[in-house]
């Protein structure tokens, strides 16, 4: 993973629970250097470890803690300098997963051993659409759900995610259905 | 092997004839992949346009007059049907006019015969701000368009930039910080070590007084334990003087106080001190004293101060031979060397030497006493006087320390 992706698990750690807590993760997950540098590679052992520490640290499971920074990737990544780019991929939720693969394929050519996880969008209506969510690395679910959450409180629309369909059930990737505006309403 | 002819420049690139020639795009495919394009009749006017460029600019009607919307910013031509289509393979920026931040980066096609021009480009984008100006999001660039490849280029390359100026930012700061605690440590060794120095003195004064039974005989015993607290009440108060010389040093407070310096008398006074304990390890004293009225422009005590610490030095590492002290002025100043015949040291420690408080951490404080801050305090003496200081050795060969003062420094017999 990239140092970006660190840094938003460190930025995370650091605006809930204080700078003391995220010194406890990285003591815990062995990272001697914090400071992470945006555009250098790390292994992805790194970022799992401190998934697992912070899991540990504040006492919630792992799912809750990716999920949590999936939200919080999309305010990250804004905060980073990548806002225009995310205006750019759409300026609204469906707009935006349509074009989610495209603008992942286009980061590759600036993060060479970037290994994005790959986006497709199925059976879109005005209320609810089917998102396929493809990743070479295991148990990263819950980071798309927790996105997702992101991304309907950065277009201002309410949504409501489900996993309709999971590689934990033998699949090759996760199916999510996602309900949106009016479609999120009407199950709220 | 025959090589593959590579068509020139100007050749045209030979085609395939029939269909394929034209890729069979009908007009929905083409407005796709060229959402930007113009065409323009021999007249200049604009027959059509790309669906996207209509919307960011909605005045952009055809069959508006081209001169009326854009301005060609490169390359410098004449505005007319020839001379825009003898340009081909020449890169085109157009201007809107209604749109400042809207450049196009392009080329010039010919069309029908001659008959129309088709100007195929993109926004020339370099600033990511212009994007919400302009309201154009990924959907409105065809697939195959590089600017937004090029857009999240121009963004990590921002982010890389901002990483390294936080990083130099922070660093920064540690040496500010760091700098700031080892000046707050040299003023309060320096405040101190003149804190130390005063009990020390009655410890000493008094210790001295019962030792020579100035006030009446002790007992023996009291009279040699008396003899203990003076002695190494002197050694004390040595470290301590050490200390406070760095201290002083490292915090700036120590500033030179020049005058003339006749070199021969006092190299003779530093020999004078150190007599006694070479004569009792039984080593010989020899001073060449250069040109007789040899005088230099410094601060007196820091010059003895140095030469009596490599006399000193020299004459606790040696134990058999003696120590003989050179001066030699030349052209590139004066050199003093203190020469010896001592058990030498290993070149590799030598640059450790010179910093403050390593001698204990090689382990030769323990072996042959001192702070190991008296080659230190020497290198910043020296170096106060615009000088340099070396010291050349080989295990049981000697040693010899060469201080060079610059040749500013001496005022006569140099």
């Amino acid at each position: 993973m990239y140092g970006l992706i660190n840094k938003a698990v460190h930025d995370l750690v650091v605006s809930k629970f204080g700078e003391d807590k995220w010194t406890e993760i990285a003591r815990k997950a062995g990272v001697t250097d914090p400071n992470f540098v945006s555009m250098a590679k790390y292994p992805d052992e790194v970022t799992y470890k401190l998934v697992g520490a912070a899991s540990e640290v504040l006492g919630a499971p792992p799912a809750a803690i990716l999920e949590a920074f999936g939200e919080y990737w999309t305010v990250y990544s804004a905060e980073a300098g990548f806002g225009h780019l995310l205006d750019f991929a759409g300026n609204n939720l469906v707009d935006f997963l349509r074009n989610l693969d495209n603008m992942h394929t286009r980061v590759q050519l600036t993060f060479p051993e970037l290994e994005p996880p790959s986006f497709k969008v199925s059976e879109v209506t005005d209320k609810s659409l089917r998102l396929h969510y493809y990743s070479k690395r295991p148990g990263l679910a819950p980071v798309a759900m927790g996105m997702i959450k992101g991304l309907g409180k950065r277009f201002n629309t309410p949504v409501s995610i489900s996993l309709d369909r999971g590689r934990d059930n033998g699949h090759d990737h996760d199916e999510f259905i996602v309900l949106y505006g009016e479609g999120a309403r009407a199950v709220a | 092997m025959a090589k593959a002819r590579v068509p020139s420049h100007d050749e045209p690139i030979s085609r395939p004839a029939g269909p394929a020639a034209g890729l069979g795009l009908d007009a929905e495919a083409l407005g796709r992949l060229f959402p930007f394009h113009l065409v323009l009749d021999r007249q200049l006017a604009i027959r059509s346009a790309g669906a996207v460029l209509q919307r960011v600019l909605p005045a952009l009607a055809p069959p508006a007059a081209f001169s009326d919307h854009f301005t060609v910013r490169r390359p410098a031509l004449a505005l007319d049907f020839d001379t825009l289509a003898a340009h081909t393979r020449t890169i085109f920026l157009l201007a809107a006019r209604a749109a400042p931040d809207l450049i196009l980066k392009g080329e010039m096609i010919p069309l029908k015969a001659g008959a129309q021009l088709a100007f195929i480009g993109t926004p020339w984008i370099t600033d990511l701000t212009a994007l919400p100006r302009l309201r154009l999001t990924a959907s409105d660039f065809p697939v195959h368009d590089s600017v937004s490849d090029f857009l999240v280029l121009i963004q990590a390359q921002k982010t890389a930039l901002e990483d390294a100026r936080k990083l130099a930012e922070q660093l920064g700061e540690a040496r500010d910080a760091a700098l700031k605690a080892s000046r707050v440590k040299s003023e309060f060794l320096a405040n101190m070590s003149h804190e130390l120095r005063t009990p020390l003195n009655a410890i000493i004064g008094f210790s001295e007084m019962l030792s020579t039974q100035t006030l009446g005989p002790l007992p023996e015993q009291y009279h040699s334990y008396a003899d203990y607290i003076r002695s190494s009440g002197v050694m004390l108060l040595d470290l301590i003087n050490d200390l406070l010389d760095l201290s002083r040093i490292e915090a700036g407070q120590y500033s030179l106080e020049e005058s003339e310096v006749a070199v021969g008398p006092t190299l003779s006074e530093c020999l004078a001190v150190v007599t006694t304990d070479a004569q009792r390890k039984g080593l010989k004293l020899s001073l060449e004293p250069g040109p007789r009225d040899l005088r230099l422009r410094a601060d007196q005590r820091a010059i003895k101060q140095i030469v009596l610490n490599l006399l000193s030095n020299a004459v606790k590492f040696t134990e058999r031979g003696g120590i003989s002290v050179h001066v030699e002025p030349h052209r590139l100043g004066l050199d003093l060397r203190v020469v010896d015949t001592g058990i030498g040291i290993d070149p590799i420690i030598i640059p450790c030497l010179f910093e403050p408080f390593r001698q204990g951490h090689i382990g030769l404080s323990r072996k042959y006493g001192g702070s190991g801050l008296g080659l230190s305090i020497c290198r910043n003496l020296v170096e106060l006087h615009g000088g340099t200081i070396a010291l050349a050795s080989e295990p049981g060969k000697g040693t010899t320390a060469t201080v060079r003062l610059p040749p500013g420094r001496i005022i006569a017999g140099g």
